[in-house]
């Protein structure tokens, strides 16, 4: 691609020539800007593999309701992959729950089961000619240039609404993360908090697999955190920063999804993250990289 | 203070799948005292005050706080974790730490009122790391850490406080400041118990015992409590006793 070809779509893209590239643009960092925010809780509690496994168990549901209701509607493409992204997290709970089996192979299980399940429906489903439509090709790695206005209202919505949830709650949150003993004897309600986290964590997942795609949507919910922890000391900022490098990798993967041809949205989102990460881990104060230092840290 | 004992466990049994942490463990902990859960690893000391927070659930027996059992029970507890049970790298400062401890009165919501900063205040002073207040957890020695943690305790003024071994790995100076401030709240009325891992200190340190082996080898006063019998009884017998050769250690 040429310089001058570049230059003319980068027009294109900031000066909002095409709706679809705007539609892409503002779902793309409101997915970033949400994933990096309901991600910080999921990584401090070191769940980032159950998001994981979330995120390709949403496969099998959204691909489900389409086969089933034959269209491409938002609702219940959203229910069906919120059921079976539930249905995963509940498995690994159970699986690992059960002392027999290990935390890590029971993500692992649970993400290969329903992940294959998906695939499977999946090649089912692209068999029927309102597949193309319906926006299937896009679910494994993002199309963001393919949402649809309402899609983009559902997904304003909800990711609006955690935002404010997770704001508000930010005090219980952070205690019941940091030391939930303590959390309940303070009068936390775990359990609830608990659901409450894994169902945001799910509903997250659900609403950007349009945009990220269900392969890589779990990058998004922990690079951008992990990011923040390198840099950040403090709560509030860490939950601004992860924001923040979220909506920037959002609104960079968009521009080069649009200008560079061929390339989804999803991966592109996942490596400007995936840079930021790689800057911030060389350049933190803590960094195992040796560089130059300001000053030392302090540590008596 | 109050008629019920701080802690009223009775019968109490807790399984992991087919190992029984704790079988049928009965035992109180009184008010305006200091207390000491010994055993050997794996004697169930940790699981017994997981079991009083509600972090295990009981298979059998009840456990009372305050004469109250449930969530209810927890309102007057104040849980000290062991250091290595928390995230150190959590992006936290001191001052937050601190701060949780009015999570209670302050509620979730609210901005802090000038009680709450009072107490915060107060209990950073107490424990002498006002000086830390802004410093992350991450960049604290463990003796600090400690602290911090012991400082959120204050700050909830508690009636009950659960500490899971607190003087592990803290320098010689925290461990003096911690007794301390136990001995205060003890004094002011305060029911203290603590898993406590060096039965040399236990003398020293503490007016009741709690010797656990699964289920309770033998409570009381330290005084009539704390022997060799009961003690070789706890570890089985497998426990060496080295007497200094003078007497009148202080």
């Amino acid at each position: 691609m040429t310089g001058a070809i570049l230059a003319e779509r980068t027009l294109e893209f900031v000066t909002f020539e095409y709706a679809f590239a705007a539609r892409a643009l503002v779902a793309s960092v409101l997915v970033g800007a949400l994933c990096g925010l309901v991600g910080t809780f999921m990584v401090l509690r070191r769940m980032s593999l159950i998001g994981d496994a979330a995120g390709h168990a949403t496969l099998p549901g959204v691909v489900g309701a389409f086969l089933v209701t034959g269209s491409k509607a938002m609702a219940p493409l959203l229910a069906g992959g919120l059921g079976t992204a539930l249905l995963a997290t509940w498995v690994v709970e159970r699986v690992a729950g059960g002392r027999r089996t290990r935390p890590d192979a029971a993500i692992a299980v649970s993400l290969a089961v329903f992940f294959g399940l998906g695939l499977v429906l999946l090649s089912i489903a692209q068999r029927s000619p309102t597949a193309a439509q319906a926006g299937l090709n896009g679910i494994l790695f993002g199309n963001a240039a393919g949402v649809t206005t309402p899609q983009l209202v559902t997904l304003s919505v909800i990711a609006l609404t955690l935002a404010a949830l997770v704001l508000a709650l930010v005090r219980p949150l952070t205690v019941a993360t940091f030391d939930p003993s303590f959390a309940r004897a303070a009068g936390v309600p775990l359990h609830l908090v608990r659901a409450g986290v894994t169902l945001a964590l799910t509903l997250a997942v659900v609403v950007s697999i349009h945009a990220v795609g269900v392969v890589l949507v779990a990058a998004m919910l922990i690079t951008p955190p992990s990011t923040a922890l390198l840099v950040t000391r403090r709560m509030p900022s860490a939950l601004a920063v992860s924001a923040g490098i979220g909506a920037a990798s959002g609104a960079v993967g968009a521009w080069i999804s649009f200008v560079v041809d061929g390339v989804s949205t999803g991966p592109a989102m996942v490596l400007v993250a995936s840079a930021a990460f790689a800057l911030a881990w060389v350049f933190a104060a803590d960094s195992p990289v040796r560089l130059p230092r300001r000053a030392a840290r302090v540590t008596s | 203070m109050t008629d019920a004992p701080a802690i009223d466990v009775r019968d109490l049994v807790v399984r992991y799948g087919e190992h029984v942490a704790l079988d049928g463990v009965t035992v109180t902990a009184s008010v305006g005292r200091l207390t000491a859960v010994v055993g050997p690893n794996g004697a169930g000391k940790s699981t017994l005050l997981n079991a009083v927070m509600g972090e295990v659930r009981a298979d059998r027996g009840t456990i009372e706080v305050f004469g109250a059992s449930g969530p209810r029970a927890l309102r007057r507890v104040t849980w000290v974790p062991q250091r290595g049970a928390v995230d150190a790298d959590f992006p936290v400062t001191v001052g937050d730490v601190v701060r949780q401890g009015r999570l209670r009165h302050a509620g979730w919501f609210r901005r802090f009122s000038r009680d709450d900063h009072e107490a915060v205040r107060a209990a950073l002073e107490r424990t002498d790391i006002a000086d830390l207040i802004d410093r992350p957890i991450s960049a604290l020695s463990g003796g600090q850490l400690q602290r911090t943690f012991l400082a959120r305790a204050l700050a909830q003024q508690g009636d009950l406080y659960l500490l899971d071994e607190p003087f592990v790995g803290v320098d010689a100076a925290t461990e003096r400041a911690i007794v301390e401030v136990l001995r205060e709240l003890r004094d002011g009325g305060a029911a203290v118990v603590v898993v406590h891992h060096d039965l040399g200190s236990v003398p020293e340190l503490f007016d009741d015992v709690i010797l656990l082996n699964r289920d309770v080898i033998a409570a009381g006063p330290v005084s009539t409590t704390f022997n060799e019998a009961n003690l070789q009884r706890a570890w089985g017998g497998r426990l060496v006793v080295l007497r200094e050769p003078t007497a009148g250690a202080s």
